[in-house]
């Protein structure tokens, strides 16, 4: 009894986080439900989801799920959180109209005729529980590439953007230094998320990382507001399965609580909760499908069997010298 | 300007390469730490499986725009591939086939090799005619490959079942510079076999032979691969209206067979050719090494616009005689191939 109390008091005490859950985190998601399927076409490199918005012109599409399980976490009715903010921001930093259809069974925010570079989606609900504003924040990345529009000025399609006026807690995943518009999270990579609150480095704040079939793994975020994870290969295919167009998907929540009171739609509140997510695509590891020795095997093989094969051809080739001497008679 | 043209004339035109060549290779493997882009329809390998190039080749850029139904290829995306298509052909027209003898670092990296072979003192190879004749239709089946394929991928040709998605930029899965140009910048991630499937495992093998065939076929013949290079077919199709030309005056020609022994390619037609004026053959690459060592007075002759810019003269032969490809000098450096080819065409003759 003594003990559990103990136990009971340590949670409340060091992972205030904890004290403010029991709501499923949100986040935006690029895998439509089976009744979209059909509806659905994958836009540029990225297979960005979307929809045909008629004379030529395409929506991109998410959609708003809720749970820790990537796999089978629910999808989120249009009628089940009314009061929703949408925000999507162009790569320019230009807030645009970011389209949510009432009239559709599911949440599905978007956004039409994408430019190069990275969108930034956004949903924030709030509601209060308890004394606790809950201030979710569910966040997509989402880059929109095709090679025909040539690749100027990669560096700054790349670069995150965060936008601290309006976004209380922005989770974001670093990018790597060789990161390209072509590049593809993979199995066995490590992600860094960086996570700030108005402009600042979010330090001690839970981040947890669940990946697709369900590995997770909780950390803290560091001084610099960064967290850090391997993106572990938690599923063993045999070979001759392995997809390497498959796309998994992984998702990061972040959480952090702070003694911040007020009032929410005639609701007073002593904390504030903030839950941001952020989801993304990866790939299976190049080492489940690829293999450099074999490469290297194969290219010395060759090597060796076509010079072998000059070198036998000119052999066979060359005429026997022969010398010839004349005496006088 | 006559002495300008005098010493344009003297010059070393494969020292001047030399060091052109240096210049594009660096910028074509490591432009992109500089920033520099130079667009996705250039006509010469500029590949971008190599993180750091500054632009795209043409052909990668071609099949991925083939890449599309004929409904999309006949509406707003068959815009996008007439624009790459135009820019790719202005950009090929200024300097002609010399994309490939000044510019291409594959060219450049199989000079290397044969620079390493001169070193090592192995004797090089040629084809005979016969074979010239057969191997030179492979470029162009290449070519027709290139474009059927990725059409094939999203369209049934001829009623035939869709093309793997694998197959995606075929070309580009058996080129050798997929592979060799990410290795200068330390990128070794090109260089696998893919057990994915079958077709992406014959794809990557078949791309690591030609990779083999790349390194040894190169250290025995001069410019192995850019006999087979489908860029050079398509090259060749807008030769004949490119500014920068390669001209030949057959009653100033002796048939002394110079400009065919300095040939790095091996075109007979320059020495025997007597009737044509217009020297670019298909797999000419215009590095101009015949002017150089042609000792008669305007009889092959380089011009951009009508302008000469470079005329073979006796003054000039004479005073670059001692720099010239010393396997010229030395025949003994060649293989037994070219004896055998000797005497073939004096048995054909």
């Amino acid at each position: 009894m003594k003990r559990n109390l103990y136990l009971a008091l340590s949670i409340l005490l060091f992972l205030p986080g904890l004290t403010a859950r029991g709501q499923e985190a949100l986040w935006l998601s690029n895998l439509p439900p089976d009744e979209r399927q059909r509806e659905i076409r994958a836009s540029g490199m990225h297979k960005l989801s979307s929809i045909s918005a008629g004379r030529g012109q395409v929506q991109i599409v998410q959609w708003v799920r809720k749970g820790n399980n990537v796999l089978n976490a629910d999808y989120v009715l249009n009628s089940e959180i009314p009061d929703a903010e949408f925000y999507c921001y162009s790569p320019h930093g230009e807030l645009q109209t970011c389209g949510v259809d009432s009239t559709k069974t599911f949440k599905e925010p978007g956004f039409r005729n994408p430019v190069e570079g990275y969108y930034n989606l956004y949903m924030i609900q709030k509601n209060v529980r308890n004394d606790t504003l809950f201030v979710q924040i569910a966040k997509a990345e989402l880059l929109n590439h095709a090679c025909r529009n040539g690749h100027k000025a990669v560096d700054e399609k790349i670069r995150p953007h965060i936008y601290p006026e309006v976004i209380p807690l922005e989770i974001t995943r670093s990018r790597i230094r060789l990161e390209n518009l072509h590049f593809f999270v993979s199995s066995g990579d490590k992600l860094t998320f960086e996570l700030s609150r108005f402009s600042e480095p979010l330090k001690d704040a839970l981040v947890t990382f669940t990946t697709h079939h369900g590995w997770q793994k909780t950390i803290r975020s560091n001084l610099e507001g960064e967290a850090e994870v391997q993106l572990i290969q938690d599923y063993f295919t045999p070979w001759k399965e392995v997809d390497n167009r498959k796309i998994y998907h992984y998702l990061a929540v972040a959480e952090y609580t702070e003694e911040q009171g007020g009032e929410y739609k005639g609701q007073a509140y002593r904390y504030t909760h903030y839950t941001a997510t952020l989801s993304d695509g990866y790939y299976p590891s190049k080492i489940m499908y690829s293999s450099l020795s074999w490469a290297l095997g194969l290219f010395l093989l060759f090597s060796l069997l076509i010079g072998g094969g000059v070198a036998f051809y000119r052999r066979r080739r060359t005429r026997i010298y022969k010398e010839l001497k004349w005496t006088k008679a | 300007m006559n002495n300008l043209q005098r010493y344009i004339n003297n010059a070393n035109i494969s020292r001047f390469r030399l060091i052109f060549q240096i210049l594009a290779f660096l910028l074509l493997i490591y432009g992109g730490y500089l920033s520099i882009h130079i667009g996705t329809s250039i006509p010469t390998f500029a590949c971008p499986y190599n993180q750091e190039c500054p632009g795209t080749c043409y052909l990668i850029s071609a099949q991925h725009q083939l890449h599309n139904t004929w409904s999309d290829l006949f509406g707003f995306r068959g815009k996008a591939f007439l624009t790459g298509f135009i820019t790719f052909v202005l950009l090929f027209l200024v300097i002609n086939k010399a994309w490939c003898g000044y510019v291409c670092p594959l060219g450049t990296i199989q000079d290397w090799i044969t620079k390493l072979r001169n070193f090592l003192g192995v004797k090089f190879s040629r084809y005979d005619e016969l074979s010239f004749k057969r191997l030179k239709i492979i470029k162009f089946v290449l070519l027709i490959l290139l474009v059927l394929i990725p059409l094939g991928m999203s369209n049934s040709l001829l009623g035939l079942p869709l093309f793997s998605h694998d197959l995606s930029a075929p070309f580009c899965q058996i080129c050798p510079g997929r592979v060799i140009t990410p290795l200068f910048i330390g990128d070794t991630s090109q260089l696998l076999v893919d057990f994915t499937n079958p077709t992406t495992m014959i794809m990557s093998t078949l791309g690591i032979l030609v990779l083999a065939l790349f390194f040894i076929g190169s250290f025995f013949k001069k410019r192995f691969f850019c006999f087979f290079c489908p860029m050079s077919a398509l090259h060749f199709l807008f030769s004949s209206i490119a500014f920068l030309r390669l001209n030949k005056k057959g009653e100033n020609c002796t048939r002394c067979g110079n400009c065919y022994r300095v040939c790095d390619v091996g075109i007979k037609a320059i020495a025997e050719d007597l009737e044509h004026t217009y020297m670019v053959k298909d797999d000419c690459m215009l590095c101009l090494k015949c002017v150089e060592a042609c000792p008669e007075n305007d009889c092959l002759k380089a011009s951009f616009l009508t302008i000469p810019v470079f005329s073979s003269t006796e003054e000039g032969f004479f005073k670059r005689n001692l720099h010239l490809d010393h396997e010229m000098q030395n025949p003994s450096n060649q293989s037994n191939n070219e004896d055998i080819t000797k005497n073939d065409d004096s048995k054909t003759k």
